[in-house]
C-alpha cells in the first residue's frame, strides 16, 4: 500500500505562469519517458524479480517517480494559472484547453495521450533491468532538452533536480543488473529467462 | 519565506537526505559507513518533522503527534503542495 505526504518532494513556486513551457514540461507527466510510464514500469515489473534487494530498488525507485509525476503536475499547473483566452491562444494552448482546460491530463508535447505500453513490463528480469537503465538515461535526454528550451529559473531548478534523480537511478538499477547476473551463469546470462524457465 | 515555509524546507531536506541513502542502501545493505549516515539523518528528519507537525498540521494521517487524542480533523486545514505560494520563494 502507499500513505500520501502532504508535501512536494522538492520544492515548485513559479511565478511566472507560461502555457508555452507547460505544453514541453507535460511531456514527463505523458510522455514516452514520462514520470507516470517511469512509476507504473518499476512498480509492475518487481513481481518476477529474483532477488530481494532488486525488488527494494524497484519498490523504492517506483514509488519515488509516483512524487515526480506529482512534481511534473505541478510544474505544468502552476505555469498554466490564471491565464486569459488571449495568452492561451498566442501560446498555441488551444489544443489542449478545448478537451482539458487548465486540468492535468497525460500527454506528451506532441499532444498524445499517455500511452501503456511505455510501462515495458517484460517478465525478463535482464531484459526489464536494460529496460530500466534505458529509461532512465532517455528520461534524462528528455530533461535536458527541456533545460535547452526554458530560461526560467524557476522552472530551471525542480527539472534540474529531477534529472539529477535519472542519473543516481540509472545507478541503482545498473548495480541491480550486476545484483541478478551474479546469480546467474556467467558464460551466457542471455540465453534464457530467469523468471520462467527455472 | 514564512515560518511554515522554512520549517518545511527542512523537513523535504532532511527527508531526502534519507531516501537517497535508503535507495543506496537497497543495493548496499552491509555498507556501515552508510548505514551510520541514514540513522544520523533519521533522528534528525523525526524531530524536524514532530516540531513541523505540533505546529502546521500533519503531512500523514499516520501522525504521530496526536496521541490518539486530536481534537478537529486538521488534514485539510494546510495548503496542498501543488498550489503557488509565494511566500515560499528562496
Amino acid at each position: 500500500m502507499w500513505i500520501y505526504e502532504k508535501k512536494l518532494q522538492f520544492p515548485v513556486n513559479i511565478r511566472k505562469p507560461n502555457p508555452t513551457f507547460a505544453k514541453i514540461v507535460i511531456t514527463q507527466l505523458g510522455g514516452p519517458d514520462g514520470e507516470l510510464g517511469a512509476a507504473n514500469r518499476y512498480l509492475s515489473q518487481r513481481y518476477v524479480m529474483p532477488d530481494n534487494k532488486v525488488k527494494g530498488v524497484l519498490t523504492d525507485i517506483g514509488t519515488e517517480e509516483l512524487a515526480h509525476a506529482e512534481m511534473v503536475a505541478t510544474i505544468v499547473h502552476q505555469l498554466t494559472r490564471s491565464m486569459t483566452m488571449e495568452e492561451i491562444k498566442k501560446a498555441g494552448f488551444d489544443a489542449y484547453f478545448v478537451d482539458h482546460t487548465a486540468g492535468i491530463y497525460p500527454v506528451s508535447a506532441g499532444g498524445i495521450p499517455f500511452d501503456a505500453t511505455a510501462f515495458a513490463s517484460k517478465g525478463d528480469p535482464i531484459t526489464d533491468l536494460h529496460e530500466d537503465m534505458a529509461a532512465e538515461q532517455k528520461a534524462r535526454t528528455t530533461y535536458d532538452n527541456i533545460l535547452r528550451l526554458i530560461d526560467d529559473p524557476d522552472v530551471r531548478e525542480p527539472i534540474k533536480f529531477l534529472r539529477q534523480r535519472e542519473v543516481v537511478h540509472y545507478q541503482r538499477f545498473g548495480e541491480s543488473l550486476g545484483i541478478v547476473t551474479d546469480k546467474l551463469d556467467s558464460k551466457n546470462f542471455y540465453a534464457f529467462n530467469p523468471a520462467f524457465d527455472n | 519565506m514564512s515560518e511554515r515555509s522554512k520549517m518545511l524546507r527542512q523537513v523535504q531536506c532532511l527527508d531526502f537526505a534519507l531516501f537517497d541513502a535508503a535507495l543506496y542502501l537497497d543495493t548496499h545493505p552491509d555498507d556501515a559507513k552508510a548505514m551510520k549516515y541514514y540513522n544520523h539523518y533519521q533522528k534528525q528528519a523525526a524531530k524536524a518533522r514532530s516540531e513541523f507537525e505540533g505546529r502546521h498540521g500533519t503531512l500523514t494521517h499516520h501522525t504521530h503527534n496526536s496521541d490518539g487524542d486530536m481534537e478537529r480533523w486538521n488534514w485539510t486545514d494546510s495548503p496542498w503542495p501543488w498550489e503557488y505560494n509565494h511566500e515560499e520563494r528562496r
